[in-house]
């Protein structure tokens, strides 16, 4: 495919999958914003979006249904995006950000916020600020236990996966230690939900969605390179460290920003990637196509949480969905290595 | 040898933390030929490979290529000259051929234009060099070994340098995919003048396919030259601590190297 001096090899598969993943994705987003508990005729709705709706149209559709359905494409792309990165550079599919403890770093940092206010002043910018700070600090503190003259993927995971129940033990520690209230806020941030997603909170994640997007699209190359070993890459021009480090940052923000905006999404970042690679056709998981299966992904568990009985965490869903993936996939790759 | 050397180190030294591999050691890669290093494990002929691809830096002393110090050149404008095809490289699973190959354009495209028809005609050149075009289609976890090697061959070639390392290109292959390999080898230098050096362990296989050997031990150059020149019982004695008969083949009379018999161990079949 060719558009000017930018040409990308797309596969026929890819582009049929793209196209079918992103049509689904603007056809549950329609649902999100023109249903709901509150009826809402089509044409006030398109009236509200277009800005002629009285005060509670607007407030219905464009403060809650809009944004809570772009703050759900938004986290979804940032942890399938994320997810994609930290299993490309690890080679391993485990490697997701919520198993690397990157996740559960961002939700310590934020909960110890949520329980004690008086730490930082202001509202969930500083949620946010909080929780991006704890990604890159868990991260920091990973790569650092995990370096032993170089990057190693099986060793971070490792390394990963003891800081990740560190830090689990250290949220508990913190919802413990407070009253009942806070308690119960961090505990319903914890789970991983969108049902407080306001329109600051999409402004919030835009700008690192877009940012990390340009950056996926300039990594893809070196990202490709790097799938044929750390010993093939250089040799085909590419810097691994480099490629790694850049890709393993893009992921603990995109991962962090999200965990401020949805808290820790379980296993989101784990299934999309994978998904994708399977549903694309690629060679590994695939960091655009991972974000957009993610977005899909967390909009239609998040739509499926809103519509049960009793509404329930996006959380609470993926962990329904992606629980069994995980098995799956272990299933495959034992009988795979056992043949 | 009429043409400049494309591939030069001065003085290299390496090695991995406190040891040292490579010790001041000197060598000219003749050009338009196949060069290939033996020496006995741990002699440091992989390390020496991984210096001259740029995979290792040396402690001291340099690495030219073309005339330009290695380090001094940018990692892509490197892999637009030389190609390099690790030892037992690992593809993800499910990558086919034709993947593959299309990887070896990499050095020549900028970040925002990622295909071109002319890329996808160089990528088939290479794959129809190396005689796997009709496999394009088949991930390479569907190949036999000598096929794989070919494949990824394919890759070094679609990246249009002119010199190609190969580190142990015929390890775990049997004797048949290893004849295929290094035919294929000899083949590119006299189709494309590529100069190629190769690590191999085989000896009669380096003496059949190589213009030029170059023989390590203990991390320094101990012979260079033609196979026949350079492999005699003395130097396999001295170098591997081999007993080996050397012999010319009874059709090509290229050397060929069988170990002695110890003289305590009866022949088989002879009482």
């Amino acid at each position: 495919m060719r558009v000017g001096p930018v040409g990308v090899l797309v596969r026929p598969r890819a582009g049929v999958a793209g196209l079918v993943v992103a049509v689904a994705l603007l056809g549950v987003a329609g649902v999100a914003v023109f249903s709901g508990s509150l009826d809402i005729a089509p044409a006030r709705v398109l009236a509200a979006l277009a800005g002629d709706g009285t005060r509670v149209e607007t407030l219905v559709v464009v403060d809650r249904r809009l944004a809570r359905t772009l703050a759900a494409v938004l986290v979804g792309f940032a942890l399938g995006c994320a997810g994609a990165l930290t299993q490309s550079i690890t080679r391993n599919p485990i490697a997701s950000p919520d198993i690397l403890g990157v996740t559960t770093g961002a939700g310590f940092f934020a909960v110890l916020l949520i329980t004690h206010p008086a730490l930082l002043p202001g509202g969930s910018a500083m949620l946010a600020a909080a929780a991006i700070t704890g990604g890159l600090v868990t991260t920091g503190g990973i790569l650092a236990l995990s370096w032993r003259a170089g990057f190693d993927g099986l060793r971070l995971i490792l390394v990963g996966i003891s800081v990740n129940a560190i830090g689990m033990a250290g949220v508990s520690w913190l919802l413990l230690r407070t009253d009942i209230d806070q308690a119960a806020v961090a505990m319903r941030w914890l789970t991983g939900s969108l049902s407080g997603a306001r329109m600051p909170d999409v402004l919030l994640l835009a700008p690192f969605v877009l940012a990390a997007g340009l950056a996926c699209a300039y990594l893809a190359r070196d990202l490709a390179a790097l799938r044929l070993g750390r010993s093939v890459a250089p040799a085909l021009g590419t810097a691994p460290g480099r490629t790694e480090a850049l890709a393993l940052l893009v992921a603990v923000v995109l991962a962090s920003g999200a965990t401020a905006v949805a808290g820790p999404v379980a296993f989101a970042a784990f299934v999309a990637p994978q998904a994708a690679m399977r549903l694309f056709g690629t060679a590994g998981p695939p960091p655009l196509a991972g974000g957009l299966t993610g977005a899909l992904l967390i909009l239609a568990a998040d739509l499926t949480a809103q519509r049960l009985p009793a509404e329930l965490p996006v959380g609470v869903v993926t962990a329904v969905v992606g629980a069994p993936f995980l098995l799956y996939l272990l299933h495959r790759h034992r009988r795979r290595t056992s043949v | 040898m009429s043409e400049p050397s494309p591939l030069h180190a001065a003085h290299v030294r390496a090695g991995y933390g406190a040891r040292t591999v490579l010790d001041d050691l000197t060598l000219t890669v003749p050009a338009g030929r196949v060069t290939t290093i033996i020496g006995p494990n741990g002699c440091g002929k992989s390390t020496l490979l991984r210096v001259l691809a740029r995979l290792m830096p040396p402690s001291s002393g340099h690495v030219t290529l073309h005339g330009d110090r290695l380090d001094a050149l940018r990692p892509r404008e490197v892999a637009r000259r030389m190609a390099v095809l690790p030892q037992n490289p690992v593809a993800p699973e499910g990558m086919t051929v034709g993947e593959l190959a299309a990887r070896g354009r990499q050095p020549h495209q900028p970040w925002y234009r990622r295909w071109s028809g002319e890329d996808a005609q160089i990528a088939r050149d290479a794959m129809r060099a190396t005689g796997v075009l009709d496999l394009a289609d088949v991930p390479l976890d569907e190949l036999s070994g000598g096929q794989r090697q070919r494949a990824w061959i394919a890759m070094t070639l679609a990246q249009q340098a002119d010199v190609l390392l190969l580190d142990e290109p015929t390890t775990h292959l049997d004797l048949a995919h290893a004849v295929e390999v290094m035919d294929l080898v000899v083949r590119l230098r006299d189709e494309t003048g590529r100069t190629i050096v190769t690590v191999l362990h085989d000896l009669s296989l380096a003496a059949r396919y190589s213009d030029h050997l170059v023989v390590m031990k203990d991390g320094a150059l101990v012979a260079e030259g033609a196979p026949a020149d350079v492999l005699t019982p003395e130097l396999l004695g001295a170098t591997f601590q081999l007993r080996a008969h050397v012999f010319p083949d009874p059709v090509d009379r290229l050397p060929t190297v069988v170990p002695a018999r110890s003289p305590t161990i009866p022949v088989p079949g002879q009482p």
